[in-house]
């Protein structure tokens, strides 16, 4: 398809063509592919020098042959070169030639000679219906002519338009079809291609096909997205805007648009009727394409999607097995160390070292194997009644160790009222607040813990002295792998963001915040039950 | 560290299925005086239980061949021999299912080896003296006859609804070992209570109150979170 087919628009027959016209009109009438010439004759006064010419040359033709066939066969081959001059010009010219010929017969071969009078009825009758015949002959040859360049147009743009079905057919992913659409697109029409395709991290918005040949002006692409969102074909003519290049055509195939075509012709040219058509029809193809482009995505992406589900409980399984149970090995075997009888100071320090770094790796592979089971929806919270006082005090039982170093203030309001919350889940958010703030800040440095009733909602504190958060990681600090930049190296950041989903899924609320006295603060928000006041006693 | 007597060694069947948490237990409670054998399935587990019969019995709940849980309810069928159960951390309801079908005690996995020997000297000194053998039980400053329905802290009496005190009497004569809610609520609340969370956490609240004095450091009823209770040994 190097060739464009825009060098030769087609117009729109006229209705009157379609139709059985009246004789005369027919024979005025002359049908429009006539006026479509071959680029050498296009230009009109050429046409008619031409018409001239054949006249001038039959005519000297008729002189020397008509001493021998008389004047009616010089009518015959004045009718000959009146059907030669329509295979090749136009309607005027014919027009032209086709008086020419018949007032030239009757001036030089109609006795009397060289007079436009012509005598006998007989030839009166022969002038007559020369011109008769020299018309419909002409109009009949113009006729089969145009319908011959018709049918060429037609071939040509079901070319075009099979070219491109094999062309996105062929297609092996979207960038690929894309491409071939601009490309295809532009050889067709000879006309530069901007494509746009929906935003898929803003849906309703457009990004324009970086691989464009046309990159559009900031009112052209508002064109362009009033037409992806109508959903219709629209352009300068419709939007009333003559300022603006292009031609857009939303390409939809009845659902949401895959898209918006842009074109930007040539300086001068516009598309015809069929033309519009062909593009119409180009529209729909490359939407079909597009969105078979989409489904086929979507396709792989679903089948990635629960291939790396499957995969991420294998790993879950293998991890939670392969890793607890050599640690489980580690902790017990140095832990027996100390059973076996006294170790010496150095030998006490060492397995102290063992056992601090088992209990750390052991920490890394709860915490990912609780954010596993977060992100794959696994945890269903057992919400039950929980005296959180109690939690509280059991959280820090359990960390032991951990807090060492930090003295832990507690501020436990009295007569706090019962919770319904998973006291499971509970405890290690907990727990993993005060295990954050005792490796985020300095050894010495106290960690508050507490828990007050604020309205109808019963808040766990957990509060320390540290350096604070930076104010631009307040927002998201409970996000998955989430680190301070000031944060010592180790951790992932998976603590917090447990902490968010544990609370979260048992119907409570997380928040982060900097102390207005320095450090950071944490709080876990739960709504409260009623106050436990004394049920009834029957003994 | 009290060591069991060398002429009548304790025997302690380990049913686990890691080798080498086997040879490391083997060794740590050889050295402690026990007599120990070890299967690694939960079916030659109990064919080597009903040969010979054990003092306690070791058993990891994740088996591969079996149901960790399924072995403990047969083994339960005829023998009274402690069972001290091994899990995982997020196994909670396990853990709960384990106590309610009659494991002694449990193991959260990685543990300390100290840890695992004192839940089995206690679990083996309740087997020796059966519940309730000694009628006062003492817990720092705290006093509790049972014999005379008597609770007295520093020496001055406590008034316990009856309520309280039956639900004191029933951690007394389990001490030390985890009572889960379900058990509490059932003996004291009636069978048709086992689900009502709220009045345990209330009465536990008040027993707290009346005699614990220092909830974090001694604490007289352990929090065991999600499973039940534990009141601490004298």
């Amino acid at each position: 398809m190097a060739e464009s087919i825009l060098h030769e628009p087609l117009r729109d027959r006229g209705p009157g063509n379609e139709k059985t016209p009246g004789l005369w009109r027919w024979l005025w009438t002359v049908p429009a592919a006539q006026s479509e010439q071959p680029a050498l004759m296009r230009s009109g006064w050429r046409q008619y020098v031409i018409a001239v010419g054949a006249f001038a040359l039959t005519s000297l033709l008729n002189w020397w042959l008509q001493p021998g066939i008389g004047e009616h066969a010089a009518a015959l081959v004045y009718l000959l070169s009146v059907v030669l001059l329509a295979l090749m010009v136009g309607r005027g010219p014919i027009l032209l030639g086709t008086a020419l010929t018949a007032l030239g017969w009757s001036f030089l071969f109609a006795p009397p000679a060289y007079s436009f009078h012509i005598a006998g009825f007989y030839d009166k009758m022969m002038f007559a219906t020369y011109f008769l015949v020299a018309l419909i002959i002409s109009q009949l040859t113009a006729r089969l002519r145009a319908e011959r360049l018709a049918e060429q147009q037609r071939e040509k743009h079901a070319t075009a338009l099979y070219l491109l079905t094999r062309e996105l057919a062929s297609a092996t992913d979207l960038a690929d079809t894309l491409g071939k659409i601009v490309r295809q697109v532009g050889q067709t029409f000879s006309a530069e291609v901007a494509l746009w395709l929906p935003d898929a991290a803003k849906p309703g918005e457009l990004v324009a096909y970086a691989a464009s040949t046309w990159h559009p002006s900031e009112p052209d692409q508002k064109l362009a997205v009033r037409a992806f969102a109508a959903s219709e074909p629209t352009g300068p003519s419709k939007s009333g805007a003559s300022a603006l290049e292009g031609l857009y055509w939303s390409l939809s195939t009845g659902g949401s648009p895959a898209g918006v075509l842009g074109l930007r012709l040539q300086p001068g040219l516009k598309l015809s009727g069929q033309q519009m058509e062909l593009a119409d029809h180009f529209a729909r193809q490359i939407a079909i394409a597009l969105d078979r482009q989409r489904l086929r995505d979507a396709e792989v992406n679903s089948k990635l999607l629960s291939e790396s589900e499957r995969l991420g409980r294998t790993l879950l399984n293998s991890v939670s097995h392969e890793l607890r149970t050599p640690l489980s090995a580690i902790t017990s075997a140095v832990s027996s160390l100390r059973t076996l009888g006294p170790l010496s100071p150095a030998q006490s320090n060492l397995t102290r070292e063992i056992e601090s770094a088992s209990a750390r790796l052991n920490r890394v592979v709860q915490g990912l194997l609780s954010a596993a089971r977060l992100q794959s929806g696994q945890i269903r919270p057992n919400l039950d009644w929980c005296d959180v006082a109690e939690l509280v005090y059991a959280t820090l039982r359990n960390l032991g160790k951990m807090l060492d170093g930090h003295p832990v203030e507690r501020r436990l309001a009295a007569g706090l009222p019962l919770v319904k919350a998973d006291s499971v889940l509970l405890e290690q958010a907990l727990g993993n607040l005060l295990a954050n703030a005792a490796v985020h800040t300095r050894a010495g440095t106290p960690i508050e813990i507490g828990a007050r009733l604020e309205g109808k909602e019963v808040v766990l504190e957990v509060a320390d002295r540290g350096r604070g958060l930076p104010p631009e990681q307040v927002a998201r600090i409970f996000d998955l792998f989430q680190r301070t930049p000031t944060a010592k190296p180790g951790g992932m950041g998976l603590g917090l963001a447990i902490v968010k989903g544990f609370v979260e899924t048992q119907g409570g609320q997380v928040r982060a915040a900097n102390r207005p006295d320095g450090g950071a603060l944490f709080e876990i928000r739960l709504p409260a039950g009623e106050t436990p006041l004394a049920p009834d006693e029957s003994p | 560290m009290k060591a069991p007597s060398p002429q009548k060694p304790v025997s302690v069947l380990i049913i686990d299925d890691e080798p080498q948490i086997q040879r490391l237990l083997t060794i740590a409670l050889e050295a402690q005086g026990y007599a120990v054998n070890s299967a690694g399935t939960g079916q030659a587990g109990m064919a080597m239980a009903a040969q010979q019969s054990r003092d306690l019995i070791i058993l990891d709940l994740g088996l591969p061949d079996t149901n960790g849980l399924l072995v403990l309810r047969q083994l339960r069928e005829w023998t009274q021999s402690p069972i001290v159960v091994l899990t995982v951390l997020d196994g909670t309801a396990e853990k709960i299912e384990a106590l309610d079908s009659g494991a002694d005690d449990y193991v959260t996995k990685p543990f300390h080896t100290e840890e695992l020997l004192a839940r089995m000297r206690a679990a083996l000194r309740r087997s020796d003296k059966g519940p309730a053998a000694e009628p006062v039980f003492h817990f720092g400053k705290l006093e509790v006859d049972l014999a005379h329905r008597r609770v007295t802290r520093e020496g001055e009496p406590v008034k316990l609804t009856a309520k309280e005190y039956a639900l004191l009497r029933l951690f007394v004569q389990h001490r030390g070992k985890v009572l889960t809610h379900r058990q509490i609520l059932r003996e004291i609340w009636g069978p048709n209570h086992e689900h009502d969370m709220r009045s345990l956490r209330v009465y536990i609240l008040r027993l707290r109150e009346k005699l614990e004095t220092d909830p974090l450091a001694s604490p007289l009823f352990q929090t065991e979170v999600g499973v039940g209770y534990r009141l601490a040994e004298s």
